[in-house]
């Protein structure tokens, strides 16, 4: 998939002016980004259901851009479950088996519905109705009436935002080995960072219109490129020009004590995790207007105000260039 | 509860005085006409009338004629309506084409057969121009669409008049109609027809049916259209039962009766209908559509 100087306005309000992204056959690209950048209507873009004003999109070499989205080997996957009420939720799934292209007969269609019901944990409710299903069991059908399809592209809005935690983490799991044996090609829509990070072979942090950073997973958590995305993806602090990963942070009492090549900013801590045998606080660090997680074994309480310290060295200026390998490696050496 | 109870009837009390007035008037005619439409000559059974009723073949070729009438009217006026309204709704976010509609809904149903009349007849408007353009001889090779056996001009005049009222029932339908449905039935690679089949059709059809229900029976006992543009053989329903009532001596008097006393039944048969229905397709949607 390829695209390219994609725009798009609604009655004259930008929503983005300039898109460009990248994504090869078969692998998954999670999109991140905050409320209203545009991420439903950059799939939308995709999928067909709003024409771009300007720009083209390619899939496989092919120039989609005028294509209908029925006629588009695009399946979009809605925020909202959008199940059809009239229909029983076997009917639901099948769907995209009946009409159209992928068309096919109705005992085979059946089956493969019953199948991928059972998938995501929903194989007694085929004959029901969506009314009677909870949120999150309603998303799962939305999700096995994509799937169900295999489209060359996957686009996923936001799939798992209404499941429990501990469904939400086997599913995901399951989507991705899904996606990974069928060779379905997939742009995943997430909020959260370590799903993001799960699922997608590549990260793209959106925001204001445009793609900030788009890279691995590591490479945008280590180095983010702006502000915005240390904002977004990464953790730990940024300043106007740089970075500081939170692992490089460590939390003393407050102290006017000066050690040579580092440097202190205060914070207040607002309370503590623990989270897979650790201890984390949560920090506010007023000066900066920031918010922060760090690990420690000392024991300190909420409101506590204390120092954090950093090496200067530890400190990654962002590079707004496309040198984010060497960069990497820089940061190793002086470490 | 009392209050709460004082206040569902209230809204009926207000009505009351026309609920009477109505009653009153129509339950006395339906009365007198029951009354008169059941009343025997002597050496006859019961239901005489009734019975002769449905043995009269000038009866029966009405009612073909009528059935004929109402249901082609009203099947075509209900697909161009739907198809006008799906097509308005997606061109215009607004309804400020509404208008457009209840234009022709406030012409007088005989004001628009006079129209048809004058349009079509042999010698009317069109006939002429055809004339003049040279594309027929005379003004006798025009068509007979005008009080014509297949009351094709009374079939004309209900299109064009009911179509504005499909319109005006099937908007406020297509407007509540969640149209992210379309979108997930095209990412699904459903065409535009899966899309009116999947997702229109079993919105709008309960709706659909109420209309149809409203204009057939309405059309089945309407009188002005037929009576202007209809012929003398076979008569509307409703222009045979005003023949029969005003023929000399009355004979056919209570014959008349038997049909109203008919006609008005079917017609409150599909009232019931209307209404269950519609509740019955209200409640069911508005349940899925709240938990959704
Ligand atoms: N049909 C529309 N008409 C006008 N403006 C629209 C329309 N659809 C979206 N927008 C605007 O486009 C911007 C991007 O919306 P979009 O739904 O793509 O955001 P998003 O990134 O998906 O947000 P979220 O994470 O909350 O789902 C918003 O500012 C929104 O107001
Ligand atoms: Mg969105």
């Amino acid at each position: 998939m390829k695209v390219e100087n994609l725009a798009i306005s609604y009655n004259g309000m930008t929503v983005f002016s300039d898109l460009n992204v990248e994504l090869e056959k078969g692998k998954i690209m999670s999109l991140v980004g905050p409320s209203g950048c545009g991420k439903t209507t950059f799939l939308r873009c995709i999928s067909g259901l709003t024409s771009p004003t300007s720009g083209t999109i390619q899939l496989n070499g092919c120039d989609i851009t005028k294509t209908k989205p029925e006629e588009r080997p695009v399946v979009l996957m809605f925020q909202q479950p959008l199940l059809f009420p009239h229909m029983t939720i076997l009917q639901n799934v099948t769907y995209g088996l009946k009409y159209g292209k992928r068309k096919l007969k109705k005992k085979e269609r059946e089956e493969k519905g019953l199948a991928i019901l059972e998938k995501v944990d929903l194989g007694s409710h085929g004959e029901r109705y969506p009314h009677q299903l909870s949120g999150g069991q309603q998303q799962r059908v939305a999700l096995a009436r994509a799937l169900i399809v295999n489209p060359d592209l996957l686009l996923l809005d936001e799939p798992f935002s209404s499941l429990d935690p501990s469904l939400r983490s086997s599913i995901r799991l399951w989507v991705k080995d899904f996606l990974k044996n069928e060779g379905v090609t997939a742009l995943f829509v997430t909020h959260d960072r370590e799903e993001a990070m799960i699922i997608g072979d590549e990260i793209a942090v959106m925001k204001d219109g445009s793609f900030q950073q788009t890279g691995a997973p590591e490479e945008v958590y280590q180095n983010p490129k702006s502000s915005t995305v240390a904002e977004m993806f990464s953790e730990g602090v940024h300043f106007e020009e740089s970075f500081l990963p939170a692992n490089q942070l460590t939390i003393r009492p407050v102290s006017n004590l000066k050690v040579s090549d580092t440097e202190t900013i205060r914070a207040v801590i607002q309370y503590k995790v623990y989270k897979y045998g650790h201890s984390f606080y949560h920090l506010h660090v007023p000066s900066l207007k920031q918010n922060v997680v760090v690990s420690s074994s000392q024991l300190f309480n909420d409101g506590d105000h204390v120092d954090l310290t950093y090496l200067r060295s530890s400190v990654q200026p962002f590079h707004n260039e496309q040198s984010t390998i060497y960069f990497t490696d820089k940061a190793r050496q002086s470490r | 509860m009392f209050s709460n109870k004082a206040h569902k009837f209230r809204p009926y009390l207000f009505l009351l005085p026309g609920l009477i007035i109505v009653a009153c008037l129509v339950g006395y005619g339906l009365f007198s006409a029951i009354v008169e439409s059941l009343s025997t000559p002597e050496n006859e059974g019961d239901f005489y009338y009734y019975i002769e009723l449905w043995q009269n073949n000038t009866f029966l070729q009405a009612l073909g004629i009528s059935i004929w009438v109402a249901a082609v009217s009203t099947v075509i006026s209900i697909l161009v309506g739907l198809y006008l309204t799906r097509t308005m709704v997606r061109l215009f976010r607004k309804d400020h084409w509404k208008f457009l509609a209840w234009l022709p809904m406030l012409i007088p149903h005989f004001v628009a057969a006079y129209l048809v009349f004058l349009l079509f007849s042999p010698s009317g408007w069109v006939s002429s121009m055809f004339y003049q353009l040279g594309w027929i001889g005379s003004i006798g090779e025009f068509p007979v669409m005008v009080n014509d056996p297949f009351y094709l001009g009374v079939i004309f005049t209900y299109i064009w008049k009911e179509i504005p009222f499909v319109i005006l029932m099937l908007l406020p339908v297509y407007q509540e109609m969640d149209l992210r449905y379309e979108d997930v039935s095209r990412t699904l690679g459903g065409s535009k027809w899966t899309v009116f089949k999947t997702v229109e059709f079993p919105w709008v059809w309960p709706v659909s049916i109420e209309v149809f229900l409203i204009l057939f029976v309405f059309i089945l006992g309407a009188f002005e259209v037929p009576a202007l543009l209809g012929v003398t053989y076979p008569k509307m329903l409703p222009v045979l039962a005003y023949d029969w009532f005003y023929q000399a001596a009355w004979v056919n008097r209570p014959l008349a009766q038997a049909m109203m006393v008919c006609l008005s039944i079917v017609s409150l048969f599909a009232a019931i209908l209307i209404l269950t229905f519609s509740r019955r397709w209200r409640k069911k949607w508005t349940v899925r559509r709240e938990e959704i």
